[in-house]
């Protein structure tokens, strides 16, 4: 069976389609997760430990468990408390659900990676508990941060095809309509590939010089 | 109805099918990754690609392409090949980097020291630099394990019975949804955790240096 | 391997030597000439670009111009033909490099098993003779983790020789050492350079050692020899202002010395080899005040 090239650019603009769904759930997942971490990690630091344990189990379920699973458990369990969103939206929070169990890793992580010294000098320097935060910390914190994150959003990205799973006519579904109806298969998995290509391929460029430029600076 | 054992049984099917692609994933780990650092760059180009070729596009997407497309230019694949040989060529290409990374941040002196006494490039490589680098690979390897278990599941939408495919098999039959897939996060959850806190142990140990 | 009469032809020569990297420049048309068996030390600021000299010639960078001969043959850095050549010089580098993964005695004997086909047996009796002549033969079986700083580089030096080369070149070799075990490592070096024919190249900043053990001295600044002579010349008479500015500033780094600022500044005596040579400029000084009352 050969490559229809005639084939592949009629269907292209229907998996493009797909593709700026593939993108704005990967926004909104991304979104929802750096938020999602950040209220996570606080949690891991509260003085309760029932809090604490919390947080920490919600991580450790969620990464020991397959994004499937969780994307089939949201998508049956919301209308059983009569939430009837979209299944797109039902993705997205999943997605967000999962990654920000990982941002929350991050975050942790970055805060770690300032060196004990630096709030020792802080304090001996008589700086406020403010000023400590932005002026000090956060700088050398969040630079660090950002490659991570970065890899994580295009790790969100690739786990988009799993959307389709629950009905989301992401890239990945657009490309199964085509090859339910039509009976091919070469041609719309092939664009898929490439379409995923195209777009990973430049971000991952882009983290790799900011990681490279974030590390000259420490 | 108890739902328990044949979730079992499709953990096992789960546990083969990652034991099988971590074999794969594990031997063209070391052959992308070894390739990548080589002084020629005959070996390092295609290995470039490959890695970026698994790496830039998602494990579903690959497993359907082994499964539907693959066939249609003569390679004939059962689910079982088929699932196996993509998350195995998937993962290979992120252990290929744990391999890759692993070997620079040995230290450059050692090859120097290396080259100082006259070792061959590949003498160098296995009796210096592996051995050194094979303790920065454990952890992220192990972290690789944990993430590829999960990814099984995806073999389930090819139809492979394994954990995902058999809770899914059992919603259908008995409408369950919500308790069906606890329990198979529950599975899941008794697999890959301890996995991943024998990990994190491991990375502890590692830090300390030689 | 070495040859008990001295070779006429040189061990290695530099000829418009020149290495950059990217835009820095860091020699410049160096030319040298290292005579066989010769003992010579390569002084001068960092940046200066005497480390480069010796890991060109160890072949761990290469030219950018220029040519390099070793005992008469030309010598291009990672080429094939020059690997013969290669393997006739060893080094000890800044930061020792021994390989951790292996105890004191496989670190020396590896190269000479794997490389060279040395029975182990024979290669563990020549690396125990080594860690004697170290003084270090009770270590054998230990890690390198296990050793201090004057220890590991005393067993990079018994691993440099265990491949009986004809060149050797120490590179900074006491730099990454705490004070107090500098001299051990010195002792050693200094046993190796008069009890042997080999050629041997130190770059060190142990002014002392090279005034002592050093049949010449080489000093180097951007990328050229400035100066090269006698070490009684070029300590205690040098031709060029930037030399005595660069003694002056390593023998006198306080500025406490008296007498006129172009002055010769002495270095310690030949026993002096030790932990560090700050004390005995204190005393010189202190003699030749007296001398001049």
């Amino acid at each position: 069976m050969k490559f229809n090239l005639e084939f592949a650019l009629s269907i292209l603009p229907e998996l493009l389609q797909g593709a700026i769904l593939t993108l704005a759930a990967t926004l909104g997942g991304m979104a929802l997760a750096l938020v999602g971490g950040l209220i996570l990690s606080v949690l891991q630091q509260a003085r309760l430990w029932p809090v604490r344990f919390l947080a920490n189990g919600y991580i450790a379920v969620v990464r020991s468990t397959p994004l499937l699973i969780q994307l089939f458990f949201l998508f049956y369990i919301l209308p059983e408390f009569g939430v009837t969103a979209p299944a797109f939206w039902t993705g997205v929070l999943g997605l967000g659900l999962h990654y920000s169990a990982y941002t929350a890793e991050v975050y942790r992580a970055g805060l770690e990676n300032v060196p004990r010294g630096q709030w020792e000098a802080a304090t001996a320097l008589h700086l406020s508990i403010r000023d400590t935060w932005t002026k000090v910390v956060m700088p050398q914190a969040i630079p660090p941060m950002v490659p991570m994150l970065g890899n994580y959003l295009i790790a969100m990205f690739k786990d988009t095809p799993i959307l389709a799973t629950i009905t989301v006519i992401e890239l990945f579904g657009a490309a199964n309509q085509v090859a339910g109806i039509t009976y091919r298969y070469f041609e719309p998995y092939t664009l898929v590939g490439l379409i995923f290509l195209a777009l990973s391929i430049p971000s991952v460029l882009l983290i790799n010089r900011a990681d490279r430029r974030f590390s000259l600076v420490r | 109805m108890n739902f328990l054992p044949p979730l079992i049984q499709g953990l096992y099917n789960s546990l083969l099918v990652t034991l099988g692609a971590s074999a794969v994933a594990l031997a063209l780990s070391f052959v992308a990754g070894l390739a990548l650092i080589t002084p020629w760059r005959v070996l390092r180009v295609p290995a470039r690609i490959y890695v970026e070729i698994f790496r830039g596009t998602s494990a579903l997407v690959q497993i359907f392409y082994f499964f539907y497309v693959l066939p249609l230019i003569g390679i004939e694949l059962t689910p079982m090949t088929a699932g196996i040989m993509a998350l195995g060529m998937c993962f290979s290409a992120y252990g290929a980097e744990v391999v890759r990374s692993s070997i620079q941040a040995v230290d450059k002196g050692q090859w120097e020291a290396s080259h100082a006494l006259s070792f061959s490039w590949g003498m160098a490589v296995r009796r210096v630099i592996i051995p050194q680098a094979l303790r920065r690979m454990l952890p992220p390897f192990g972290n690789l394990l944990v993430e590829l278990l999960k990814a099984t599941s995806l073999v389930s939408l090819i139809g492979i019975t394994e954990l995902a495919f058999t809770g899914s098999s059992l919603v259908r039959s008995t409408g369950e949804n919500v308790l069906v897939y606890l329990l198979v996060m529950a599975v899941y959850f008794a697999a890959a955790y301890p996995l991943s806190l024998l990990v994190r142990h491991f990375e502890r140990r590692m830090t300390k240096a030689w | 391997m070495n040859n008990n009469s001295p070779n006429p032809t040189p061990a290695a020569i530099f000829r418009d030597v020149q290495k950059s990297f990217g835009e820095n420049k860091v020699l410049k048309g160096l030319d040298l000439t290292i005579a066989d068996g010769e003992k010579v030390a390569i002084i001068g600021p960092s940046g200066s670009g005497k480390t480069t000299v010796l890991r060109l010639l160890m072949g761990l960078e290469k030219l950018s111009g220029g040519h390099i001969e070793v005992f008469g043959k030309d010598y291009v850095a990672g080429a094939k033909a020059s690997r013969d050549v290669a393997d006739r010089i060893g080094m000890v580098f800044q930061h020792f490099n021994l390989f951790p993964h292996m105890t004191v005695l496989r670190n020396i004997t590896e190269a000479p098993v794997r490389v060279r086909g040395v029975k182990p047996a024979e290669a563990k009796k020549r690396a125990m003779n080594l860690l004697d002549q170290v003084g270090l033969s009770e270590k054998a079986d230990f890690y390198p983790r296990q050793l201090s700083g004057g220890q590991q580089q005393r067993v990079a030096i018994a691993r440099a020789l265990a491949m009986q080369p004809d060149i050797m070149l120490f590179d900074e070799p006491t730099s990454a050492l705490d004070p107090e075990l500098v001299g051990d490592v010195l002792k050693v070096m200094r046993d190796l350079a008069e009890s042997s024919n080999m050629t041997m190249l130190f770059v060190t900043h142990e002014m002392t050692f090279a005034r002592h053990v050093a049949d010449r001295v080489i000093f180097m600044d951007q990328g050229i020899v400035v100066e090269s002579g006698h070490p009684d010349e070029l300590f205690q008479a040098p031709h060029e202002q930037r030399t005595r500015n660069f003694l002056r500033s390593v023998l006198d780094p306080m500025g406490w010395a008296e007498g006129p600022k172009d002055a010769v500044l002495p270095v310690a005596p030949v026993d002096a080899i030790g932990p560090s040579i700050a004390p005995f400029i204190q005393d010189a000084v202190n003699e030749r005040n007296r001398a001049a009352n």
